[in-house]
């Protein structure tokens, strides 16, 4: 049986996801590294060590992973907002 | 059988637990300081300097490369076994499937081409991220004399040497690190992604490819409008370089990061906290690979699509 032909991406969605993409991988690792050297800040100051770095980073985690969800989330919808929009488009074109 | 090896299975994590149990304390009281170094370390092989990250990357290519090989065995020597495939091979089959799939999703037929080369950045990266998790890493090597910067004194314990918390003028040189945390690493990644989106971009569009960077007809003929089309051309082929720089520096940052954040765990924590950052490094590992391999099937679809193309 022959599968139906994949396009694939075009242009403007290659370069949609890319830069969905690239703020996903670069999201956990800022939070996360703010949360560190905000607590080992804290700790030396306070001489508090370990607890605020401990403290802060493991909060850090499900913040990042939130996050990250959202972003992801919301990307989708931005995605299929734009899909429905363009095939409205090229609807309204054919009736013309 | 598969009762014995369950319980071959946890009476060898359970000997770990009590070796690692048993170690830790006799090497120190307290836990030692991370060092922490950007660069990797290098140990001497005969007239040789071997950096470690070289270690970790090998062991990274023995491992997939040992999976793959035995996960098709049957297939290359032509078995009919191979047909209803088990254990190995059903892994093996599945991860080609999932990954080919998801590929195809975003490049379409246009993916056939490329399927061998974003599988196999996505299966390095993951298991050379991965593979930084297990005991040994960062962790077991030489202990050589501090030449700059901070060092440590030693304990000897029977064959085993210790690095402890009081200061002195030793440190570890670990026999293994991570491949990604040399920016060496992601960066002959990047470079080999970036190269290859404009070999398929050539290969679909023909040399009119190279017009989307230098636009002259647009220059020559378009007016106002042309200029700008040229311009945004020049600004096009900046992009290119910069991707170098992103790809490589964000699975640099990530994966560095990731092993700093479970050295200064360990050190400030050593029992259960460090659990739960191996487990988000898991996570994080897996995004890492999950997007590299994202990035440079999107950057392909937009170089083969041709501009202002959309499906």
């Amino acid at each position: 049986m022959n599968e139906p032909e994949q396009k694939g991406l075009g242009w403007r969605e290659g370069a949609f996801l890319a830069e969905a993409a690239a703020q996903i991988g670069c999201l956990t690792v800022v939070v996360i590294l703010l949360a560190l050297g905000a607590g080992i800040w804290l700790d030396s100051r306070l001489g508090t060590k370990p607890w605020f770095t401990l403290g802060l980073v493991l909060a850090s985690i499900p913040v990042s992973l939130y996050m990250v969800v959202r972003l992801a989330l919301s990307a989708a919808r931005r995605a299929q907002g734009r899909e429905s929009e363009e095939s409205k488009e090229s609807e309204e074109s054919k009736n013309r | 059988m598969k009762r014995v090896a369950k319980v071959l299975a946890v009476l060898v994590l359970i000997g770990l637990c009590a070796f690692s149990c048993v170690i830790g304390p006799l090497g120190q009281k307290q836990v030692v300081q991370p060092h922490i170094q950007m660069a990797a370390e290098t140990f001497q092989v005969g007239p040789i300097k071997v950096p470690n990250t070289l270690m970790g990357l090998l062991l990274a290519d023995l491992v997939l490369i040992g999976l793959f090989l035995a996960g098709t065995r049957h297939i290359r020597a032509g078995r009919p076994e191979a047909m209803v495939p088990r254990g190995l091979q059903n892994l093996v089959e599945a991860i080609y499937e999932f990954l080919a799939n998801f590929l195809r999703g975003i490049l379409g037929e246009r993916a056939e081409k490329m399927l061998p080369l974003l599988i196999t950045f996505f299966l390095f990266i993951l298991v050379a991220n991965w593979i930084e998790l297990f005991p040994g890493f960062d962790t077991v090597g030489l202990i050589e004399q501090v030449h700059e910067g901070e060092g440590h004194a030693v304990r000897a314990v029977g064959p085993l040497i210790f690095l402890t918390h009081e200061e002195g003028e030793y440190t570890l040189v670990p026999f293994l690190r991570a491949a990604n945390t040399d920016l060496n690493v992601p960066l002959a990644l990047a470079l080999i992604s970036v190269f290859m989106t404009q070999v398929y971009g050539v290969q679909a569009l023909g040399w009119g490819y190279f017009s989307r960077f230098i636009n002259i007809k647009a220059l020559t003929s378009g007016g106002f409008m042309g200029l700008m089309n040229f311009l945004v051309g020049l600004l096009e082929t900046l992009s290119e370089f910069t991707k170098i720089i992103s790809f490589g520096f964000r699975l640099f940052g990530n994966i560095f990061a990731g092993m700093v954040l479970l050295l200064v765990i360990s050190s400030l924590v050593p029992f259960v906290a460090p659990v739960v950052f191996y487990i988000l490094e898991l996570f994080v590992g897996a995004v890492q690979a999950l997007v590299f391999m994202m990035l440079t099937a999107a950057f392909t679809a937009v170089a083969t699509a041709g501009h202002g193309e959309h499906h």
